[in-house]
């Protein structure tokens, strides 16, 4: 199947443009409204936008009705799913769902185990039960299934097949480093058409490993786009550095940004982003890139602009 | 003064009335000299404490501390030796790991984890071993007799 | 084995408070092992709540009995004349163990004083970690001989997820290894990285408890 007759998303990627994704988090309610201030504030700015799915274990707004709330006003989702929350009967049924509400792209994750609870600064639900019936590899290759052969995951037919394109994430540099260019040659095997990383602040040690993945030929099967995380703060970083899993911040960046007085700080941290940016764009077989800004969305359409990044394709 | 306050004193009357038996296991290698003073020995039974040798501190068991409380002592002191000097080398830290948990059982049940002790002791002489137990009747003394044991 | 820990005292007390004669009854076997319910817990707790109970005002007689291997018919035999003289049994036993007796004393009210918390091995002494979760369909053999199905904390069959912290441990606990961490040390120790290219297909649960309870025969063992 030709990514571009999927989804914008995989029409961009499949004209040899570079992409652009951004992140949209559901609100922690039935608020409209917040979902479309950010709508407003990012309208024009990305091929796709990434809906969460209970991100950290935190309850919001289900993706696929966060997604179709975006569509409806005129954004193509990427909905996220986990598979911590459904067995693969909710996961193949909710496809189908998200697939009739006009849903065309789908990141398949793991999830974050239920302890996480936001990092502790909710209560979450950590006395869950969860589910982890599938993994995100099985999940690529269950949509891969139901789009292609029109086979739910026990073989049994559906009645038309579901045109998602296929996401999965990599974390490049989480140990082992050594296997995670396997685990991504698994999640293309598997079936992902395009993937998106975790936060890339190291460009020399992200070189280094696209250009495995570019040995083993992966680049070329599927479309990588870096994450980069617009930063705000020293603090931040140092926080990431330290304890989200394989998001190595050199320490220039974190020094650069504490050097900042306090009123240039958003405008360094829009600096840092651009630049990364201009940098993986040079890295040989990236396709894209997907940029988020912690609940700080407003710098956004800055940071993809002097990116040379508009307007979208 | 308020009849709550009178009922209080009466009841501290009641279980001061005798006083309160500290029973002292310990490891006779914490001690510079055998303890062969019949006198002394005696003296402190006269004054309610009574001592018991074990081969090694880690000779003692949670259960033995629970059963001794439920029966008729209001205090446990266990005497071991400290961390290094243990002749079978980690019978000190055992011992410490079970005094730890007994007290911790003991607090979950709502009973005064006081009542369970342990020193760590280098080669104490007579004179300052009489002292050092002297203190700790009198400390046993202020938190009185063991309200949940069977025997007096 | 089997690893139980003790319930909370407090939890204990309120369950017998209400009876006038108990037996404490023990476990020789996997919660001896654990120091959960063997001897010394047996004749530590029945002390302790003796104590716990006579400060409320409350006396009660407490007989105490360690069955050899409480989650067998045969065992229980030995303590079925005793169990007539009491109004109620805290036993700390594996729940095999409690429901055992319950089912062979129908009329004795059993209470648990122990959680049934994991199928572990003792890594060293005083540490207990998991080791498997009786999913009824072995991959070990497929794993280099760790179970990602019970170690992984998302029982992740397709490698390590991107939650790996940077000292090689779990997402969820820095005290616990990344179970796919220690199956890829060991495939490249093994010089087969290779064999982990491929991509597992979705478990069949069906084996595990999430088929429904087990009723296994044997028929060359029954009578």
């Amino acid at each position: 199947m030709s990514l571009g007759n999927v989804s914008n998303l995989g029409r961009v990627l499949d004209s040899g443009s570079f992409a652009v994704t951004v992140e949209i988090g559901p609100p922690r309610g039935p608020d409209i409204e917040a979902l479309k201030r950010k709508i407003n504030l990012l309208k024009g700015v990305a091929d796709a936008y990434n809906v969460t799915d209970n991100q950290t274990a935190v309850v919001r707004m289900s993706s696929i009705a966060a997604s179709k709330i975006i569509l409806d006003a005129g954004l193509e989702p990427v909905m996220q799913m986990t598979c911590r929350d459904r067995n693969r009967i909710a996961l193949q049924s909710d496809l189908i769902g998200a697939s009739a509400l006009g849903i065309r792209n789908c990141l398949c994750l793991s999830g974050d185990h239920q302890s996480a609870g936001a990092s502790g600064k909710l209560k979450g639900h950590a006395g869950s039960k969860n589910v982890f019936d599938i993994d995100s590899i099985q999940l690529v290759s269950v949509l891969k299934g139901l789009r292609d052969d029109a086979k739910q995951e026990s073989g049994d037919a559906v009645t038309h097949p579901t045109p998602f394109l296929i996401g999965a994430a990599w974390t490049p540099l989480a140990p082992p480093v050594s296997f995670r260019t396997i685990r991504l040659a698994k999640k293309i095997n598997a079936g992902a058409d395009f993937i998106q990383t975790q936060a890339v602040y190291d460009i020399t040690k992200f070189k280094e490993a696209v250009a495995r993945a570019r040995d083993m030929g992966l680049t070329d099967r599927a479309a990588i786009l870096p994450g980069i995380i617009v930063p705000r703060s020293a603090m931040m970083l140092e926080y990431m550095h330290k304890n989200v899993p394989g998001v190595d911040v050199p320490e220039a960046i974190i020094k650069r940004m504490a050097a900042a007085p306090k009123e240039n700080r958003v405008a360094i941290g829009i600096d840092i982003a651009v630049e990364l940016i201009a940098r993986v764009i040079e890295i040989p077989g990236i396709r894209g890139v997907h940029v988020q800004a912690i609940e700080a969305e407003e710098v956004l359409p800055e940071v993809i602009k002097r990116a040379g990044l508009l307007p979208r394709p | 003064m308020a009849w709550g306050n009178q009922r209080h004193m009466a009841q501290e009357k009641q279980t001061t009335c005798k006083d309160p038996r500290l029973l002292v296991l310990y490891c006779p290698r914490c001690l510079a000299s055998p303890l062969d003073d019949n006198e002394l020995v005696r003296a402190l039974e006269g004054q309610g404490c009574f001592l018991q040798p074990l081969p090694c501190s880690s000779k003692v068991k949670v259960s033995h501390l629970m059963k001794l409380l439920n029966e008729s002592a209001d205090g446990i002191e266990i005497l071991a030796c400290r961390d290094q000097e243990c002749r079978f080398l980690t019978g000190s830290v055992r011992a410490q790991g079970r005094v730890a948990l007994a007290r911790e059982l003991l607090s979950h049940a709502g009973l005064e984890h006081e009542r369970i002790g342990i020193t760590f002791l280098s080669s104490l002489n007579k004179g300052h071993f009489a002292d050092f137990l002297q203190a700790k009747i009198e400390g046993l003394k202020k938190l009185g007799v063991n309200p949940a044991k069977t025997s007096y | 084995m089997i690893f139980g820990e003790q319930k909370p005292i407090e939890a204990l007390i309120e369950k017998i408070a209400g009876h006038k004669k108990i037996l404490i009854a023990g476990c020789a076997t996997c919660v001896a092992e654990c120091a959960a319910g063997g001897e010394e817990e047996v004749e530590t707790l029945a002390p302790l709540l003796s104590m716990a109970l006579r400060k409320k005002g409350i006396e009660i007689s407490i007989e105490t009995c360690v069955i050899e291997k409480q989650c067998e018919y045969e065992f229980l035999e030995e303590i079925a004349e005793k169990i007539l003289h009491v109004d109620a049994v805290l036993s700390l036993a594996c729940g095999i163990g409690v429901q055992a007796l319950a089912e062979r004393f129908k009329n004795t009210p059993v209470y648990p004083a122990v959680n049934t918390a994991a199928l572990t091995i003792r890594e060293q002494e005083g540490v207990w970690a998991t080791r498997c979760v009786a999913c009824g369909d072995c991959v070990l053999g497929e794993t280099f001989g760790i179970c990602p199905v019970s170690r992984c904390s998302k029982s992740l069959l397709n490698g390590p997820c991107g939650g790996t912290r940077s000292s090689g441990k779990c997402e969820i606990s820095e005290e616990l290894d990344c179970a796919w961490g220690l199956i890829i040390d060991r495939a490249e120790s093994c010089g087969k990285t290779e064999t982990l290219i491929t991509v597992n297909k979705p478990k069949n649960w069906s084996t595990s408890s999430h088929g429904g309870p087990k009723r296994k025969e044997r028929k060359d063992l029954k009578p």
